[in-house]
């Protein structure tokens, strides 16, 4: 077991994986954001946190906490396949002791079944358009404003595109004084507002799905927004395109 | 999401311009600050993490395009950001606490898929052959082992560890691109996407 992960960790360590103390952790903030020397040295960390992961290196308290604090970031999944690679290229190592094997057994069973799920979220959006008179496009987890994170879609044909939001991803679970209802609006990549209407959240609360009239959606990139139907306080933003 | 106040080009143009005469340099400096932000809203595991450090420029944008001078915008980026990230914080403090809940049973690992590994040898083809040899050797080792590696490295190459540092980054950051773009190309159909997990 490498001793870089023991008792003993760096400040680097401490702060990724929530275990530094409130004063220093305001601290360390500050020190991220102004000094770029920091922010790559926890990038490095980082980095080496989920290679050991990946080569199954960490005790297993650290492993628990690589999980709860890292593996659940937005790009976790293409970081990790990446990491898989990065370790098969480099020369091989003694054998895993036993129970190292079956964690690792197990842990590629879960991870197995995380890169399954996101393939077919992935495959779902690509699904062969139908020749009926609606359309269904399905937004991966969070879509963010930056043109390049933008999903791109090719543009139905159908008179109404049905667009669905997961609702945990965007929205969360727990707002329940929420209702079966929001308002939605969308508009284009000028701001303009291109249709408004109602979202309609599905029992028991999986998505968010819009109906709206094909010549609505004039141009090729938009912004949609789920606003509360009481407050118009917007909930959540999702982005995609037309290609 | 909390809703903010969206620069027109103009104020964001002048925005840019604050951050240096030459809009070549600006437009570096701004994405450097921006893969800071993304990286620091990322760690604070604000889901998302690009709209927040957007809404970190919008803000700034707007601050400058309304007339207010600005010294030193880089440490004004900062302060905002930390105000986003009590904002994030507030957003998604209910979702955050079902997260911490379902993520105590995750567990991940998986040999990696053949076309990973051979994606990932043809994007270091493209590398020089002195990035090569140095992105293998810096991530060469176990966690403990890798510290004296790199050590040895940057004697041998006459760079501070600093300096090796920020260069393995900046190869691994752009291989890990290389591999993520192909692996899109070939699969999904997407032109260009942003990882999809909680946010991917």
């Amino acid at each position: 077991m490498s001793s870089r992960w023991g008792p003993n960790l760096s400040e680097e360590a401490r702060y990724l994986l929530g275990k530094m103390p409130e004063e220093e952790l305001d601290m360390f903030r500050d020190r991220i954001l102004n000094d770029s020397e920091i922010a790559d040295r926890v990038q490095d960390t980082e980095n080496d946190l989920i290679d050991s992961y990946v080569r199954n290196e960490l005790p297993p308290t650290l492993r628990n906490e690589v999980e709860r604090r890292i593996l659940n970031q937005a790009n976790i999944r293409h970081r990790l396949k990446f990491a898989a690679a990065l370790n098969n290229l480099q020369p091989k190592r003694s054998p895993r002791p036993a129970y190292k094997v079956l964690g690792a057994i197990a842990a590629s069973i879960v991870i197995a079944t995380i890169v399954g799920f996101f393939w077919i979220q992935q495959n779902r959006t690509n699904e062969p358009k139908s020749p009926s008179t609606i359309a269904q496009i399905i937004l991966p987890g969070v879509t963010t404003r930056s043109q390049k994170s933008i999903p791109a879609f090719d543009r139905p044909a159908a008179e109404i595109i049905a667009i669905r939001v997961p609702w945990q991803q965007y929205i969360g679970t727990d707002l329940q004084d929420i209702g079966t209802d929001l308002q939605a609006t969308i508009s284009d990549g000028a701001g303009r507002v291109l249709w408004k209407g109602l979202a309609e959240v599905n029992i028991p609360r999986t998505f968010v799905e819009i109906r709206v009239p094909r010549t609505s959606l004039v141009g090729s990139t938009f912004e949609l927004a789920l606003l509360k139907t009481d407050s118009g306080v917007a909930l959540a933003y999702a982005y995609f395109q037309f290609r | 999401m909390a809703l903010s106040t969206l620069p027109d080009r103009d104020q964001f143009s002048r925005f840019l311009a604050a951050l240096g005469d030459d809009p070549a340099a600006a437009g570096e400096q701004y994405e450097h600050l921006r893969a800071r932000l993304i990286r620091f809203f990322t760690w604070e595991r604000c889901p998302n993490p690009d709209h927040w450090a957007d809404t970190v420029f919008d803000r700034v944008a707007s601050r400058i395009g309304a007339g207010e001078e600005i010294k030193n915008i880089p440490a004004f980026v900062t302060a905002t950001a930390r105000i986003v990230l009590l904002e994030a914080w507030r957003f998604y403090q209910r979702e955050m606490t079902l997260l911490e809940a379902r993520d105590q049973s995750s567990s991940h690992e998986i040999p990696p898929p053949e076309e990973t590994v051979a994606i990932l040898e043809e994007c270091l083809k493209a590398l020089s052959a002195e990035n090569r040899e140095l992105i293998l050797h810096y991530y060469q080792g176990d966690a403990q082992q890798r510290i004296r590696n790199r050590q040895r490295l940057a004697e041998k190459m006459g760079i501070s560890l600093n300096s090796l540092r920020n260069r393995a980054l900046r190869l691994r950051e752009k291989l890990e691109q290389c591999v993520k773009e192909r692996s899109l190309r070939d699969t999904s159909g997407f032109s260009d996407t942003k990882d999809r997990s909680h946010s991917e």
